[in-house]
């Protein structure tokens, strides 16, 4: 073997090293606590352009605070699952790539938002309304609520919150749409 | 005397009272010596403000509409107006009654299983797997032999009449969408146009829900033992296509209901409703009754074997049902008031029943096919004497001699039935014959003559 091949010899043997710790960091850092914060918030969400007219329909909705006792619901409250921290953590990552992706390819304007409504079960979840609304049948609720809520209770109804709850979260989200991209 | 003085005060203090206590009884108007009395209602019962006012002003506006409501469950459950009528701003079926104008509150006079789920949700799950829903909805909307029937031919477009004219759609809007549905078109203020509305149980909304649960449970008193006698069900079960009522009141079952059906139970709990309210089924205890072991279901089709309504029945399958597991359950049914001997005869007779012309059936789909080979079938069946009686063959004849034996009703399954379906089929045979032997279509169709009725 030359001798001057030795350094960039050891070289490459360091490269996929380097480029690994710099990945493990990136995840680290990414998956740590306080990004977790700093991405967990409206205003954080709200930095992808697209997501503004969904911002202002929620600020108008209880969900959004326009309730009596100043309750907050974040937006990952109830669009990431609260089941395990893995499945949290994980459907933050896919969400989140995917948003900023999206963000950067669809054209907004032109975007089927109406339509992908229909699809509110895929990235609103169950047990993130659950752990607010842990009492489905509270002291109060009309004998309608309660009959409606048993049946869910009673796991035996096809149905997601979303399915009933069908403007949750969210006030005159169409107008918002139709109101921000000018239609 | 001095009693007399007292008594004398009293009465013409009352007399000056009369017609303040008049006045505070609400408003009296006269018309033609008619006196009707407008009612105002004054609810304070667990209602926001915005839902009082529409009940209030609706017991003055459209007070059969409140008459109707208060004195049904809903009333009672606290549901109101609100409740089903209010929409999103942003729904595509939100409008404004003069009532609102001004306010944030938005309604629709449509209102959808969707808008039932919400407190039924379990029914309606039930019920949008049922023929009742999307199945409901197809002739009207989706099978093109359909339309010409409903446009060309009933709708005048054959005499001249303009397409999509007023008359035109007349004979849809008044016949088939009764029934069947359609789907509701909106004008500018979004309030239902063309006779779109209101539609049968398949109904199609523009929000995107289908069905419409106030054909059976009538709105607004949304009773439950109006759905469950047969009357509910024969403003479409009846007539000369699939003459269900008819067939039920000629059976054993039907003729029990006529004779002493107003003494029944038909208010008992779902799933509690068993033999005792009644003494003899009516449809909907056959078909929906959680009775003995079978839980209430809000889908028709749960319990059926035979599609005994298409040209050739077939067990039932995919969306249409579960044949085999329709026949396990309604000899369920049978079996809290029959012996299963008496099931067992019954069942077979209609699989016989079935057979028997499902034999006429292809035979008669054998002839159709040489003649449409040999170039001797005319392009508008309507006027093609041999297009037209097969059609009377499976969805008159047909239809009552398989539902007739389905549901016991000897004459509609014997002289408006099969005795009819033997006819028909001769008749056919003759043209098929003729057609054959002269390579030549008859001049003229003959069949309105000789149809059954």
């Amino acid at each position: 073997m030359h001798p001057h091949n030795k350094p960039s010899l050891k070289g490459k043997r360091w490269w996929p090293g380097i480029l690994v710790g710099v990945f493990l960091t990136a995840v680290c850092v990414l998956a740590s606590g306080f990004m977790i914060e700093v991405t967990n918030t409206d205003s954080f969400c709200v930095t992808c352009h697209v997501m503004q007219p969904f911002r202002t329909a929620w600020t108008n909705a209880p969900h959004g605070g326009a309730n009596e006792k100043g309750v907050v619901a974040q937006c990952v409250d109830c669009h990431l699952p609260h089941g395990d921290f893995v499945e949290y953590v994980s459907a933050k990552a896919y969400t989140g790539t995917r948003d900023i992706l999206l963000n950067m390819t669809i054209d907004p304007e032109n975007y089927a938002w109406i339509e992908r409504l229909r699809s509110r079960r895929e990235f609103t979840y169950d047990n993130a309304c659950r752990r607010c609304h842990q009492n489905l049948t509270p002291t109060g609720m009309k004998t309608s609520g309660i009959l409606a809520h048993r049946q869910y209770l009673l796991g035996t109804l096809d149905k997601h919150c979303v399915d009933c709850h069908e403007h949750v979260g969210h006030k005159n989200m169409i107008t918002e749409i139709k109101t921000f991209y000018g239609k | 005397m001095k009693r007399n003085v007292v008594s004398a005060l009293i009465a013409g203090l009352f007399s000056l009272l009369l017609p303040a206590v008049g006045l505070a009884q609400g408003q009296t108007q006269k018309t033609e010596g008619i006196e009707l009395e407008t009612q105002t209602l004054l609810v304070h019962r667990g209602y926001t403000e915005a839902a009082k006012q529409c009940i209030e002003c609706h017991s003055k506006e459209t007070p059969g509409i409140i008459e109707n409501w208060k004195n049904g469950k809903m009333g009672h459950a606290t549901v109101s107006c609100y409740d089903c009528h209010v929409v999103e701003k942003d729904s595509p079926m939100a409008s404004q009654c003069e009532g609102l104008k001004g306010t944030d509150i938005y309604t629709s006079p449509m209102v959808s299983s969707k808008t039932c789920s919400k407190c039924h949700p379990r029914e309606v799950e039930q019920f949008l797997k049922s023929g009742h829903a999307h199945l409901a909805g197809r002739p009207v909307l989706d099978i093109p032999k359909f339309q010409t029937l409903m446009y060309t031919n009933e709708g005048g477009m054959i005499l001249g009449l303009e397409k999509g004219s007023g008359p035109n759609m007349a004979s849809r809007a008044a016949g088939c969408q009764m029934c069947h549905g359609t789907k509701v078109e909106l004008g500018a203020d979004n309030k239902p146009i063309n006779n779109t509305w209101p539609g049968g149980v398949g109904t199609r909304y523009p929000d995107g829900s289908i069905g419409t649960c106030t054909v059976c449970h009538t709105r607004h008193q949304f009773s439950v033992s109006e759905a469950r006698k047969p009357e509910a069900c024969a403003s479409c079960h009846l007539g000369p296509d699939h003459p269900n009522i008819e067939i039920y009141h000629e059976s054993k079952h039907g003729q029990m209901y006529l004779a002493h059906g107003e003494k029944w139970n038909f208010e008992a709990a779902p799933d509690t409703w068993e033999p005792g309210d009644y003494d003899a089924p009516t449809c909907a205890v056959c078909h929906m009754a959680g009775i003995g072991e079978l839980s209430t279901t809000h889908n028709v089709n749960e319990r059926l074997k035979w599609d005994l309504m298409h040209p050739r029945s077939e067990l039932r399958k995919n969306e249409r049902g579960d044949g085999e597991k329709g026949d396990k359950l309604m000899r369920k049914v049978c079996k809290s008031c029959h012996s299963s001997m008496h099931t067992n005869n019954q069942r077979d007779l209609l699989d016989n029943a079935v057979s028997l012309y499902n034999a006429y059936w292809d035979k008669a789909v054998s002839m159709k096919k040489d003649l449409k080979a040999k170039g001797l079938l005319k392009k508008d069946p309507w006027k093609d004497g041999f297009q037209e009686l097969m059609y009377y063959l499976w969805h008159h004849t047909g239809r009552r001699a398989r539902q007739g034996t389905a549901m016991n009703g000897p004459d509609y399954s014997h002289w408006h039935g099969f005795f009819q379906v033997f006819q028909v089929y001769k008749d056919m045979e003759d043209i098929y014959n003729h057609r054959i032997k002269t390579g030549k279509i008859e001049d003229l169709s003959t069949v309105m003559n000789s149809g059954p009725l």
